[in-house]
């Protein structure tokens, strides 16, 4: 058997993409399916596309449309080669008979499927996302059984991504829409970012000085290597280097606005010589 | 492609979701760099005339190959038919397109824009930048083009007077549609899941005072621009001059052929037509204005980031030496 899976990583376009095909369900279907794409190296797969796959599922029986899949898994390999199936998801609290059969369909595609479940009917009053392998169980010579076991998963970002989900938490207006930020509303809430998380360094500095908290060598070290870090310049000189900054800026905003008003003028003269001739 | 046929309804606003936004950086994360990465959006007009369009999902394009068109048409009614066996939105409302360095205002975007939202109404363009992403701020802008500018386009007239009369300038020529981001009731749920487990904030780069590299490449970009767009330029003086010359050789031609007429007069012949002199100095065409014009829409765009850059940076230079104001002031 090859390696077996240690580590699920996911992207975070993964679970909006499952999101949506559930809200986007038909109306018989209690839940939603569909393909994982990514790659695996050693015992971690790293998930970074899905898709849905069209099912039916009753009571007895389930029907999964495999050339469905497998189409859509076509036209993903031409936008991108590398991407192989890695697994499949379903939304939902529990892993059913039915998702045996499922998993044995994947099973062919891929030596080890992962099985991600994401619980879009939020029981515990929280979404609640959990990634299987499967492995047989049972005494050999009678039927044999399957085990889904849990795997680790550990939500990974390309760093465009990470700014796009923290923008999705922070910049919500009253109708829950998120708008585009203005760059120095950007610079302020960096700032206060900053001014909030001095503040708690220094209620901990206070809490240990007055012996509330356990002082930590290693904290302490890595506040002194911190301070120190910041250069100590001369105030004259950093105005200096400031105000040079500064020109730099100003010279080169003043320059494109320039040559902006160039082409303004560019155009006046030209309507001009046309309606004079 | 579904073909909507509506013509030129009003769109104010975009509504993208965010799972629109997730893909397209994961498509141009995982395109090589240099490649524009392109796909098609997909969503629908939201209803009640109140001019937001809503654009729901997305695919990418595959890499250009050999059999380049052939695949494009018939991938894209695969992977339609496909979505709509699962629900989701399969009506074309535009195209997305990633750009580096703001760099995308060229003729083929002209034309591509144009195709589209000549047999969509409401088609947008999505642009969006990585490499501007890279200082903090997602970059993603949507883009139309006015009525007017479709019209003449379409008329293919794009010389100065029909450009005056409708009021077509470099800068009404692309007009921007602000973008807003909406996330479902659920998605909000994975929103705050996501958040709970995830504790590192993105990167701390933000403030730092670095400035001269990206100003630098912006500039490099605008001077490339402006020498282009006077090139341009240079050609319509050339034509001009041409122009002028050819007038005066006709006026001599001219006024010679009235001599020589009056003298046959005098001899009694009949006089010469000047038709021939008149077809003999035709008028050199026109150049073309729209290259200048979309040279000029570069420029403008590439003016604004340097401005706006140049103000998220002049606030952090106070913040900074605000900052070791105070420092050295406690010293």
């Amino acid at each position: 058997m090859a390696a077996s899976v240690k580590l699920c990583k996911v992207h975070p376009v993964v679970f909006f993409a499952i999101v949506d095909s559930y809200e986007r369900r038909s109306e018989d279907s209690r839940r939603v399916i569909g393909t994982l794409l990514g790659s695996c190296e050693g015992g971690v797969v790293e998930v970074t596309s899905s898709f849905c796959v069209p099912h039916q599922e009753s009571e007895e029986e389930v029907a999964v449309d495999m050339e469905f899949a497998r189409n859509m898994y076509d036209l993903h390999r031409k936008v991108d080669p590398n991407e192989a199936i890695v697994g499949w998801y379903a939304t939902g609290p529990d892993v059913t008979e039915h998702s045996i059969l499922i998993h044995d369909y994947y099973s062919r595609e891929n030596r080890t499927p992962v099985h991600l479940t994401v619980d879009t009917s939020l029981k515990d009053a929280h979404m609640s996302i959990v990634a299987y392998t499967s492995t047989k169980i049972g005494v050999p010579g009678s039927t044999e059984g399957t085990l889904f076991a849990p795997v680790e998963v550990e939500i990974v970002y390309f760093p465009p991504e990470k700014l796009a989900v923290d923008m999705f938490l922070e910049n919500k207006n009253e109708q829950g829409l998120v708008e585009m930020s203005s760059e120095l509303k950007q610079i302020s809430k960096a700032a206060s970012n900053i001014s909030d998380l001095l503040d708690v360094m220094m209620k901990y500095i206070d809490d240990v000085i007055a012996g509330r908290i356990a002082s930590d060598h290693t904290v302490g070290r890595t506040l002194m290597d911190m301070i120190d870090s910041t250069p100590q310049i001369d105030p004259d000189k950093l105005h200096d280097m400031v105000t040079d900054n500064l020109k730099d800026l100003l010279m080169v905003s003043y320059l494109s606005s320039l040559s902006k008003t160039q082409l303004a003028i560019q155009e006046k003269l030209s309507n001009l010589l046309l309606s004079n001739s | 492609m579904e073909a909507l046929a509506i013509d030129g309804g009003e769109v104010e606003q975009v509504q993208l979701d965010g799972q629109v936004l997730l893909k397209i950086i994961k498509h141009s994360t995982s395109e090589e760099t240099g490649l524009p990465a392109q796909g098609v959006l997909l969503g629908l007009m939201k209803g009640g005339g109140s001019g937001v369009l809503e654009i729901t999902n997305c695919f990418p394009f595959p890499r250009v190959t050999d059999n380049a068109d052939f695949d494009e048409t018939n991938y894209q009614m695969d992977m339609m038919r496909h979505l709509r066996n699962v629900n989701i939105d399969h009506l074309h409302v535009g195209w997305y397109q990633t750009t580096y360095y703001s760099s995308f205002f060229n003729k083929s975007f002209l034309e591509s824009q144009f195709c589209y939202q000549s047999s969509i109404g409401e088609a947008v363009v999505l642009v969006y930048d990585p490499t501007r992403t890279n200082q903090n701020e997602i970059a993603i802008r949507a883009f139309r083009l006015s009525n007017k500018v479709m019209e003449c386009y379409k008329s293919g007239d794009i010389s100065l007077p029909n450009c005056m009369e409708n009021n077509i300038t470099f800068e009404t020529m692309f007009p921007e549609v602000p973008v807003i981001i909406r996330n479902s009731h659920l998605a909000q749920c994975l929103l705050s899941e996501l958040a709970g487990q995830s504790s590192q904030r993105s990167s701390k780069d933000f403030l730092g005072l670095g400035t001269s590299r990206v100003l630098e490449n912006d500039v490099r970009f605008l001077m490339d621009s402006i020498d282009t767009l006077n090139q341009e330029s240079a050609k319509y003086v050339v034509y001009n001059r041409s122009v002028a010359r050819l007038n005066n050789q006709k006026m001599q031609a001219l006024a010679k052929r009235q001599i020589e007429n009056r003298e046959r007069l005098q001899k009694g012949e009949r006089p010469v037509p000047e038709d021939d002199i008149v077809r003999q100095f035709q008028q050199p065409p026109l150049p073309p204005r729209l290259d200048a014009m979309v040279t000029a829409c570069q420029i403008n765009n590439y003016v604004e980031q340097i401005k706006d850059y140049a103000t998220q940076n002049y606030a952090k230079l106070f913040l900074a030496e605000s900052v070791h104001r105070s420092t050295s002031g406690t010293e």
